[in-house]
């Protein structure tokens, strides 16, 4: 299942790059590929490939994500997923040390870590990530 | 008793306000200074060495902080955006004048605040020493001219200066040279002295180790005046081809910054501009410092904006 | 008398502090995923302008040399490249740590790393000048083939899955191909976004593939046994024994002098170097099946390799004046701040200056020896004691910040994050990682030195086989394929064979 999709998802993308690349300058001469030559060549063999991948997940029909199984692994993945997307959001529009130390505590408590030792760690690490990044080595942070 | 206190308080409140008027005069903390390109390179040496002579005149450290991408775009709208306290400037070498018209960022004269220009370096014509279709000039072009396409002239990308450098070269000889774009000018001054093309003609400062070493040739310089860096090589209008095309390079600011603070940084900036150890600095590279600021400075700007505004898309014949 | 003016020169207790101060900030630089070396150089060169050279030049010879091998711990312990020339040691490093060694991982990786700098420092004060000019011969079109030949590696490092590694690395391709189009200057795909214009920055794109993708596959598993469990606890050995350092001499040595000569071609650092090294030590190793699946020998070639090419690169910049990778491009802005401009006539006018330099190197490389050493243990025994989530947060905080950090931009966190999950889905699906890794950073390389040296020829391919080393490296590749996909078939026969039996 897993192959049939990715085989799709690629096989989209190529097409879609191929058709992007339709408005690329051409090659002022014959002899010198110009600029879609390459990323056209390399969809089309990859739409080839992919055809193949489909065929293959028809046949074999391999399973490689044990979601039952799993429940809980991919729940917390999950939530770690979006957890890290809201962070990276409002990262720079917030304090760093405010912001990380509550992502970091949230994740801490999310993996098992119980809260008293969570809360305190997330705020030591983020104040030492923030130090060294910032003063030591002139990495622009917010705060 | 309470005449004591009443006197005590007001000298306290008196020191403290003068505390507070000292700790309002700019600048009293670091200032970040935003280098366009990667580090090593043209952009990064002059910035780190301004960056210090600023820093030790106002006694305060700058920081350069990298920011490269799009020929500088990034960097330069990334100083645009920056708070306008003085505490963030910016390098802004030619191409400030030609992101807009090259479709990389809608930067205009009007979108920083322009502190000063601070040097300015000539394209050297260069060819490989122990070439032996031509030695000067006007062998050179005599070949170009028989051989049309037959010079691999290197450059440091579509678009980039020198790249026009070598288009208006080539219009203004009347010849046709076959344009080899490369990631940037060290790796084309690389491909020269491996003699895998024929000709660059970018600033001194890459090519200066390989003339050294005898391996590199200038013959000619895209100016109006001879170059501190080369004196004894002819401009190419002294051979009779009338092309000259300075590269430069100055600092910014974002636009709204107090007039008090863009003065300070302006004078501190003529005064590392205009210093010995800066002009030393410079002809080690091949580069002529070169300090220009105020109105004078905005009227540069614009007249530069506003010739490539014309002069690339005629180049480029888009 | 050169020398023991050289060593009175070096044995300074100032110079030896700077050094050592380089050696620490260059190790905390370079384990940290997304500074690189480049930064840590370029951030503390102001410094240097206030020191005599010999100092100066001792801390950045120390940054140098400890950032290129720190970058080889955190591939080891946390799967996370701390520079971009470590990212074949993550392939056998990480999987050593997985069984319980990653002290020896530690050890191999200081040990090689110092015999790979202390080599090619021997090399570049043997042989700079045949060395640089045979580097001079590399043009568009010998750069062509060098990525055509490492990108023929795509197949080898695809095991089993050939169908799905040639899938991986077509799409890293692809994705190579976002950017400006150096031959004509146009955008491809950069969807609008001022910072795509030059690629996609393929350090984020390590660290999410690599660091988020890994411990996102981890956090699946939360709350499950390791089958790696009963390793926990037991350090072992953290060095290689005598048997296996000299089992290891062909495979090694033969590293060793890739790295120096792809150091010295000008543009091409410790990933190409190490990519290459590993590839052509397995064809000659007999420990060839267990490559990529955590051999020691070839995390010692890796490791070796990326190290080598730190003396190469200063061979090129000395003797040319070219720079031979990022850092050595930094590092002559540096030398011309002491008044020394690199090139042949330093080698004749300052050659005190240059002899100190080598000099500078092997010390540089011995302090890392020691602190390598006495450190690899305790980081070890710290690993184990740390619980998964903890690791996983750490992991995941370095990587984000670490991304920010090489540009000050929110676009390399967000590739890196999208390189994080793809990296998630391409382990879970079985489809190999080092066909991505080699394509984006190699593919940009053929693409644009092929049709440069088109543009040179007019059009004629003949070039590629009538200059040597073009056609060297063409052959290489083709038996590259041609082996690759034997050893491919014949691994799918077998197994078809032994599920019959």
């Amino acid at each position: 299942m897993a192959e049939i999709l990715i085989g799709i998802v690629i096989i989209a993308i190529s097409l879609a790059a191929i058709i992007n690349a339709q408005s690329f300058p051409k090659p002022l001469t014959s002899e010198v590929p110009g600029s879609a030559f390459f990323p056209t060549v390399i969809a089309v063999a990859l739409i080839v490939a992919c055809l193949a991948l489909i065929y293959k997940g028809i046949r074999e029909k391999n399973s490689y994500f044990s979601f039952k199984s799993d429940k809980k692994g991919y729940a917390v993945m999950a939530i770690t997923i979006a957890l890290t997307a809201i962070y990276i959001l409002l990262f720079g529009k917030m304090h760093f040390i405010i912001l990380t130390s509550v992502y970091i505590g949230i994740l801490a408590l999310l993996f098992g870590i119980k809260w008293q030792k969570a809360i305190p760690s997330a705020v030591v690490s983020a104040t030492v990530v923030y130090l060294v990044f910032n003063r030591l080595l002139n990495v622009l942070l917010n705060g | 008793m309470k005449k004591a206190l009443l006197l005590l308080l007001t000298l306290v409140l008196l020191l403290s306000s003068f505390a507070v008027l000292a700790e309002e005069k700019f600048p009293n903390k670091p200032i970040t200074m935003v280098v366009q390109a990667n580090p090593g390179g043209l952009s990064d040496q002059v910035s780190q060495e301004i960056a210090m002579l600023m820093g030790n005149d106002l006694g305060v450290r700058i920081t350069c902080v990298y920011k490269p991408g799009a020929s500088g775009a990034v960097g330069m709208t990334y100083v645009e955006a920056s708070p306008k306290d003085g505490y963030v400037i910016g390098h802004a070498p030619i191409e400030y004048a030609m992101l807009k018209t090259l479709g990389f960022a809608n930067i205009t004269p009007e979108s920083n605040t322009f502190l000063g220009q601070a040097y300015t370096t000539v394209p050297a014509l260069t060819i490989k020493a122990d070439d032996t279709r031509f030695s000067n000039m006007e062998e050179f072009f005599a070949y170009a001219k028989q051989n049309p396409g037959g010079i691999k002239m290197g450059n440091a990308g579509v678009g980039s200066i020198w790249h026009l450098v070598a288009l208006g070269i080539e219009k203004a000889a009347g010849v046709q040279f076959t344009h080899v774009p490369f990631e940037g000018a060290a790796p084309a001054a690389t491909a020269l002295m491996g003699g895998h093309i024929d000709a660059i003609a970018i600033g001194p400062i890459e090519v200066k180790a390989g003339v050294d070493a005898g391996k590199l040739k200038v013959i000619g310089v895209a100016a109006d005046e001879r170059s501190s860096a080369f004196p004894d090589i002819e401009t190419l209008k002294e051979s009779g081809i009338d092309f000259a095309l300075v590269h430069w390079g100055g600092f910014i600011a974002p636009v709204g910054i107090d007039a008090e603070v863009e003065k300070i940084l302006t004078e501190s900036l003529k005064k590392a501009v205009e210093s010995e150890e800066f002009a030393k600095f410079m002809n080690e590279r091949g580069m002529d410092p070169v300090f220009r600021g105020g109105e004078e400075a905005k009227t540069f700007v614009q007249e530069q904006f506003d010739y490539f505004a014309v002069a690339i898309p005629e180049a480029l014949g888009k | 008398m050169d020398i023991l003016q050289t060593m009175q020169a070096i044995m300074q207790p100032s110079v030896l502090l700077f050094m050592l101060v380089g050696v620490i900030v260059g190790t905390l630089i370079g384990a940290l995923p997304g500074l690189s070396v480049v930064m840590a150089i370029a951030l503390f060169t102001p410094i240097t302008f206030l020191l005599e050279p010999t100092q100066g030049l001792a801390m950045l010879i120390g940054i140098y040399n400890a950032g290129v091998w720190a970058g080889g711990i955190s591939a080891v312990l946390i799967n996370t490249p701390g520079t971009p020339a470590s990212i074949m040691s993550t392939l056998d490093g990480y999987a050593m740590t997985q069984r319980g060694e990653a002290g020896l991982g530690l050890g191999i990786n200081t040990v090689y790393s110092v015999i790979g700098g202390i080599f090619s420092s021997i090399v570049l004060m043997f042989a700079a000048f045949p060395i640089a000019n045979f580097a001079l011969n590399f043009g568009p079109a010998e750069y062509a083939m060098l990525a055509f030949f490492g990108l023929s590696m795509i197949i080898s490092v695809s095991g089993k899955e050939l169908l799905k590694g040639v899938i991986v690395g077509l799409f890293g391709l692809l994705i190579a191909t976002v950017g400006t189009d150096v031959m004509f200057g146009n955008a491809r795909y950069t969807l609008g976004v001022m910072e795509l214009r030059n690629g996609i920055p393929f350090i984020p794109v390590m660290i999410g593939l690599f660091g988020i993708g890994e411990i996102l596959d981890q956090i699946t598993q939360i709350g499950k046994e390791e089958p790696t469990a009963s390793f926990k606890g037991k350090i072992g050995r953290i060095l290689p024994t005598g048997k296996q350092f000299r089992n290891w001499l062909p495979a090694t040595g033969l590293s060793a002098v890739i790295g120096v000569i792809v150091g010295a071609i000008p543009g091409t650092g410790g990933d190409i170097a190490s990519i290459v090294s590993w590839d052509q030590a397995r064809r000659i190793s007999k420990d060839k099946e267990n490559y990529g699946k955590g051999s020691p020998e070839a995390l010692a070639v890796t490791c070796l390799s990326n190290n080598a090419v730190i003396g190469g690169a200063m061979t090129t910049m000395m003797a040319l004046g070219i720079p031979g990778d990022g850092v050595t491009a930094v590092l002559i802005g540096s030398l011309m701040m002491y008044s020394v401009r690199p090139g042949p006539m330093m080698f004749i006018e300052q050659r005190p200056m240059v002899l100190n330099i080598m000099g500078l190197m092997i010390v540089a490389n011995l302090f890392i020896l020691l602190v390598g050493l006495a450190t690899a243990k305790s980081s070890a025994k710290m690993l184990n004691r740390l619980s998964k989530p903890t690791i996983w947060i750490v992991v995941a905080i370095l990587c984000l910040v670490g991304s920010y950090a090489i540009s000050n931009s929110l676009v390399d966190v967000w590739i890196a994050f999208a390189a994080g999950i793809l990296g998630f889905i391409f382990r879970k699906t079985n489809m190999p990682l080092a066909p991505f890794v080699l394509a984006i950073i190699l593919g940009p390389m053929f693409e644009a030195n092929l049709r440069r040296t088109l543009t040179i020829t007019g059009g004629s391919y003949a070039i590629f086989v009538t200059n040597p080393i073009s056609l060297v490296l063409l052959v290489l590749s083709i038996l590259s394929f041609i082996s690759a996909i034997y050893r491919s078939s014949k691994a799918k026969r077998k197994t078809a064979e032994e599920a019959q039996a």
